[in-house]
C-alpha cells in the first residue's frame, strides 16, 4: 500500500467511511503493520476532536438526574457541575 | 475517590491521562469519578449528537445510553487503542448516525435529510455559558484549526462527520469524483493532525 493510500484508508476509516471488503482489507493490514495501526489511532483521535465543531450546547440537568437514577444513587447535586464537579454522585 | 492527579489542565497528555484514570475508577464503580467524566465529556458529546440529529430528545437519549455504556463497560477500555474521549465520541457518533440513516431509510428522503448549510461557519457557534473550561479551550483550538482548512476540505469532513453520508453519497452530493472526495478527506484530516499535533 502506498503512503498516500495508507493515509487515505486511515482517514476514511477514522470517519467510519470504509465498509465491506475495503474495511476488511484495512483491518488485516492494520493487524500486520504497527505503523499503520498508529496512523489509524492518531487519525481517530483527530476525528474525535471534530465534535468541537458543533455549536456548543449544554445537556439539560434532567439528563444528569436520569443517569444518577440509573446508576443507583439517591443523592444528586444539581446545578454546580461545571464549577465544581466533585461530589456529584458520591458513593451511596 | 482517590485524591488528584485529577487536574483541570490544557495539557493534552495530562488531560487524556486524567480521563483514563477517571474511567479506571468508573470501572471500579466510583460514582464521583463518573460524575467528573460526565462533566468533562457531556457538553461536546451532547452538542455533537444534537447537531447530527437536530432533535434534543434523541440527542439526550443517545448521550444517556453512551454514559450508561461507559459506566457498564469501563473495564473494557484499552488506552493503547485510543483515548477515553475518542471512545466516547465514537460511541455517540455511531449511534447518532445509525439513527439518521434509519430515518432516511424510513422516509426515503436521503437528499432532503442533510441540511444544505449545517449552520456554522469557520468560527463555530456561540459558546454555552457553562462549557467546561478545559473542553472550552480545546474546542477553541479545534475550531481555529478547522477554520484554517480550505472550504472544500471542511465541506467533505462536515458531511462525513455530522451528515453521516457514505463516501459515494458525499461525492454525489458535491458532484465530484469519488477520488476527489477521498483526497479532500485525507488532506483535511492530515492538516488537522498537523494543527492539533500537541493535542494528540
Amino acid at each position: 500500500m502506498s503512503g498516500d493510500l495508507r493515509e487515505e484508508s486511515s482517514a476514511l476509516d477514522a470517519l467510519g467511511l470504509l465498509a465491506g471488503e475495503e474495511l476488511a482489507r484495512f483491518r488485516r493490514e492494520c493487524h500486520a503493520d504497527p505503523a499503520l495501526r498508529e496512523m489509524s489511532r492518531v487519525l481517530r483521535e483527530v476525528t474525535s476532536h471534530l465534535v468541537h465543531w458543533a455549536p456548543p450546547h449544554s445537556p439539560p440537568e434532567a439528563l444528569r438526574e436520569r443517569l444518577a437514577a440509573h446508576i443507583g444513587t439517591r443523592r444528586v447535586s444539581a446545578g454546580s457541575a461545571a464549577r465544581d464537579p466533585s461530589g456529584l454522585w458520591p458513593a451511596a | 475517590m482517590a485524591e488528584a492527579p485529577l487536574l483541570l489542565t490544557n495539557d493534552p497528555g495530562e488531560r487524556d491521562r486524567t480521563d483514563a484514570l477517571l474511567l479506571g475508577l468508573v470501572a471500579e464503580g466510583d460514582r464521583e469519578a463518573f460524575g467528573r467524566l460526565y462533566d468533562r465529556f457531556s457538553g461536546p458529546l451532547y452538542s455533537a449528537a444534537l447537531h447530527i440529529l437536530q432533535d434534543a430528545a434523541e440527542a439526550q437519549d443517545i448521550v444517556h445510553d453512551v454514559f450508561i455504556t461507559l459506566w457498564e463497560k469501563a473495564s473494557s477500555f484499552e488506552r493503547t487503542r485510543g483515548s477515553a474521549f475518542s471512545w466516547a465520541v465514537t460511541l455517540v457518533r455511531n449511534r447518532a448516525i445509525d439513527r439518521i440513516r434509519m430515518r432516511r431509510r424510513r422516509a426515503e428522503l436521503l437528499a432532503e435529510s442533510v441540511p444544505e448549510d449545517l449552520g456554522y461557519g469557520a468560527e463555530g457557534g456561540a459558546p454555552s455559558a457553562d462549557d467546561a473550561a478545559v473542553q472550552g479551550d480545546n474546542a477553541r483550538l479545534v475550531r481555529a484549526a478547522i477554520a484554517g482548512l480550505p472550504a472544500e476540505q471542511r465541506q467533505a469532513l462536515e458531511l462525513a462527520f455530522f451528515g453521516g453520508l457514505t463516501q459515494e453519497e458525499i461525492a454525489r452530493r458535491l458532484q465530484e469524483p469519488l477520488g476527489t472526495i477521498k483526497a479532500r478527506i485525507r488532506r483535511g484530516l492530515l492538516k488537522l493532525r498537523e494543527a492539533l499535533g500537541p493535542q494528540l
